[in-house]
């Protein structure tokens, strides 16, 4: 075949080296150095300490800061601590701990992260088993029971609990009080419909927004599973027995609905964490909220001005002598297992979440009542505090600690969060459509619901093969 | 042939060719077993044929991923590109005013990256203080006092309570799809545009055709290949649609899985579910989607080449 059909493409593949270098590919190469020679010359973070630990929290990371100083200063194995986003964390803990590549020794996890390591067998679980350590050194008796259950899977532990979060109600003292009602009368949540039901009110021309009794939501699942396990229900059985449909779900999913709904409606949405929410809330669209100890923290620096306009009770009961709290989030301090120094992790995790300093910051920052009952005693918990009208908050919510409902660990609490919140948003709008609007109407909606929330969530739980007894595992 | 020129072609593949190998070729070929096995790390797999297959074909949230997915791609194809190709024949007519103004307009969603849109996005879909359900509310009080429509409308506390993240999640991500999509797709139209024959133009406007007729004859045809290819374009991106219900939505799919897309349900198993097994299952099934449609475009375009 002669040069002149070589095909064209074939000329372009044949063309000499230096023409590849034309001024413009020249100015790309030398950016692609510049930038490549910066990148590897820049300072990154610190990582010469012979302990790594991985926190997802910013408040968290600041509170520890001067312990972990501390500790470096004693002469005693260095730790570097490092803040990372809690999805990126999620990420490289699992791939770490899939994979038995090394993570950081020590790693402060959310629920939500911690529970994704419990979906295989209990010997790959990668944290490192605790139960041993805590009952030999007499920790567990100092530390609140509740507050371990997101941590025990097959009544092993994995990590020592960072905190407690009991739930109270927050109200709109400034306008509750201003009405001439008494909130320390108020015992359950009939009672509380009952009596705050006249300060609702509809837009109108004299009335410029919406009020309702609560903040509550299909959209919000923290938020109807907080309720749930308030009432003794839950997605799960403390075995971690998948029991969606069971019927104290039932009845409170029903309950749950017909405040959203009807004639007598009162609860409406307000979003926490969002700029929207924060302005339903300084407008007065709703006058109770889900409080745990930690969202104080939150409506301190994001709402500032309805300091002295908000106080707390203990949830209303949903029978009269009924649970007055329940439990919303919580993180733990785990300790990889393939950490080579799993002896000096040990010794830094008890020297950070053990210390009453450490309890008394996470309280005066973050608003946080720590898990070790013998700080409880601490005067700092009996602090008034002005944002909550001068109340005794930390003390409010000590009282409650012991009653946190247990949450089994379970890596499936979050499927069956979404499973519960569509089953109640579906409840919801066939209620609407069918113009049913009591408990009582609304239950047997309710229990279909529940009962396919149930069986999409078996579906998952039952595609485990580890969870089989005839499962072969394979080599690598 | 010198020596430089065999080793030059070869050296500028290289740093492509090894890292299409590491991190999709050797990945691919593992996701082959990984899809036939429950595993939780290398020393924990259990062998389970096809069953993660044939699973997702009884999974009726698969379904209803597969569904929004497709409702996803249909609004994205069916008003997005019209959308698209209306506003390049807007703006390239040379008497327009701002022309470039405009064009820098519809494209800026683009420069500042669809995680801002979509964070923006979620703000304005919010109910009662969101921009969209503020507007409706504020149209509606305008026709409130018209005699028929006026009784029919619904109550401002409705209308600013219309819950777009949360049971309405497609129309949401298919508006904001639209505003982030609609002046990248347009560049595409107007480059195509500008290529159309004007001596074809000028013989059809001499022959009597108007506009319309014009469009339909001579500006459409001429556009075709690259129309074609946006639709590809367009169906391969809304297929693999993830960080828009990700971002926007809550949970990441609105409630009873309104917004559940075909990635995120795959996300969900792999990094939440620790199903990596389903996920790459999934994975594969929405991969034969998107050789389905990669292979109708090449079908088209073959027909389009015999014309």
């Amino acid at each position: 075949m002669g040069q002149d059909v070589t095909p064209r493409s074939s000329k372009l593949v044949s063309l000499p080296l230096r023409y590849a270098l034309s001024p413009g590919v020249a100015v790309m190469l030398v950016l692609s150095i510049i930038s490549g020679i910066t990148i590897a010359f820049m300072e990154t973070a610190r990582h010469t300490g012979e302990l790594t630990m991985w926190t997802f929290a910013k408040p968290h990371y600041d509170i520890y800061v001067p312990a972990v100083d501390d500790w470096n200063t004693e002469g005693k194995p260095e730790v570097d601590m490092f803040l990372i986003g809690r999805q990126v964390m999620d990420r490289r803990m699992l791939g770490g701990f899939l994979g038995e590549v090394p993570t950081a020794d020590l790693l402060e996890a959310e629920r939500s992260s911690a529970s994704l390591t419990f979906a295989g067998p209990l010997d790959a679980v990668g944290f490192v088993d605790l139960t041993d350590s805590l009952e030999e050194e007499g920790l567990l008796v100092k530390i609140n029971k509740p507050s371990l259950s997101p941590w025990t899977y097959e009544g092993r532990i994995f990590g020592i609990p960072h905190d407690v979060h009991p739930v109270m109600l927050a109200y709109r003292a400034d306008i509750i009080e201003e009405a001439g009602i008494d909130m320390q009368a108020v015992e359950t949540w009939d009672d509380l419909y009952r009596v705050l039901r006249p300060l609702q009110q509809r837009r109108s021309d004299g009335d410029p927004m919406d009020r309702y009794v609560m903040s509550l939501w299909d959209s919000e699942s923290d938020m109807l599973e907080t309720l749930l396990l308030q009432s003794g229900g839950g997605a799960f059985l403390p075995d971690g027995t998948l029991a969606i449909d069971r019927d104290i779900n039932v009845k409170t999913v029903s309950h749950m609905v017909s405040w959203m709904i009807g004639p007598d409606r009162v609860a409406t949405h307000v979003p926490e964490f969002s700029p929207t929410g924060d302005q339903l809330k300084l407008d007065g669209h709703a006058l109770c909220y889900l409080m745990p100890d930690w969202m104080c923290n939150v409506w301190r620096y994001n709402v500032p001005s309805l300091e002295g306009k908000v106080k707390l009770i203990p949830l209303p009961a949903w029978e009269p002598g009924g649970t007055r709290t329940s439990v919303w989030g919580g993180s733990m301090l785990g300790i990889a297992k393939t950490s080579s120094k799993q002896d000096e992790a040990w010794e830094f995790a008890k020297h950070l979440y053990l210390s009453e300093e450490l309890a008394l910051d996470l309280y005066r920052s973050g608003d946080i009542i720590t898990p070790i009952r013998e700080h409880w005693d601490n005067p700092v918990f009996a602090e008034p505090d002005a944002y909550f009208g001068g109340q005794r908050k930390g003390l409010m919510y000590i009282e409650l600690a012991d009653s946190v409902p247990n949450r089994p660990a379970t890596p499936y609490f979050k499927q069956a969060r979404e499973a519960v919140q569509n089953a109640v948003s579906r409840t919801k709008q066939e209620a609407v459509a069918q113009e049913l609007y009591t408990p009582e109407q609304i239950e047997p909606i309710a229990k279909r619901n529940m009962e396919l929330a149930h069986i999409q969530v078996k579906t998952i739980v039952d595609a485990n093969a580890f969870l089989r007894s005839d499962s072969e595992e394979v080599s690598p | 042939m010198t020596k430089d020129t065999k080793v030059a072609p070869y050296l500028f593949l290289a740093p492509f060719l090894v890292l299409f190998l590491v991190f999709t070729l050797v990945p691919l070929f593992q996701s082959v077993p990984l899809a036939t096995q429950h595993t939780f790390g290398p020393d924990a797999s259990i062998d389970v044929g096809m069953e993660k297959f044939s699973r997702a074909f009884g999974d009726p949230r698969f379904w209803t991923a597969l569904r929004n997915t497709l409702v996803f791609t249909a609004g994205s194809v069916l008003i997005q590109l019209p959308v698209a190709l209306a506003l390049a024949l807007v703006l390239n007519r040379k008497h327009i005013l701002g022309r470039g103004v405009f064009r820098l307009l519809f494209f800026s969603p683009q420069l500042v990256g669809l995680v801002f849109v979509a964070v923006l996005a979620m703000v304005m879909f919010q109910k009662q203080k969101g921009l969209v359900n503020s507007i409706l509310a504020g149209g509606a009080d305008l026709i409130r006092g018209l005699p028929v429509i006026g009784g029919w409308l619904p109550s401002k506390s409705e209308i600013l309570g219309i819950p777009w993240l949360e049971t309405l999640a497609m129309p949401a991500l298919i508006i904001t799809a639209l505003w982030m999509y609609a002046g990248f797709n347009m560049i595409y139209f107007l480059a195509a545009l500008q290529n159309v024959p004007k001596e074809l133009e000028e013989a059809a406007m001499i022959d009597g055709a108007g506009p319309i007729r014009r469009f339909f004859a001579v500006t459409l045809p001429s556009i075709k290949p690259v129309a074609i290819f946006v639709v590809l374009l367009s169906v391969i991106g809304s297929i693999q649609v993830f960080e828009l219900a990700y971002i926007m939505l809550p949970e990441g799919m609105g409630l009873q899985d309104s917004g559940l897309t075909l990635v995120t349900y795959l996300f969900k198993n792999g990094f939440e579910i620790g199903d990596l097994g389903y996920a790459t299952a999934i994975g594969w099934l929405i991969a034969a989607l998107l050789s389905v449609a990669a292979i109708t475009q090449r079908i088209l375009n073959r027909s389009e080449v015999r014309l």
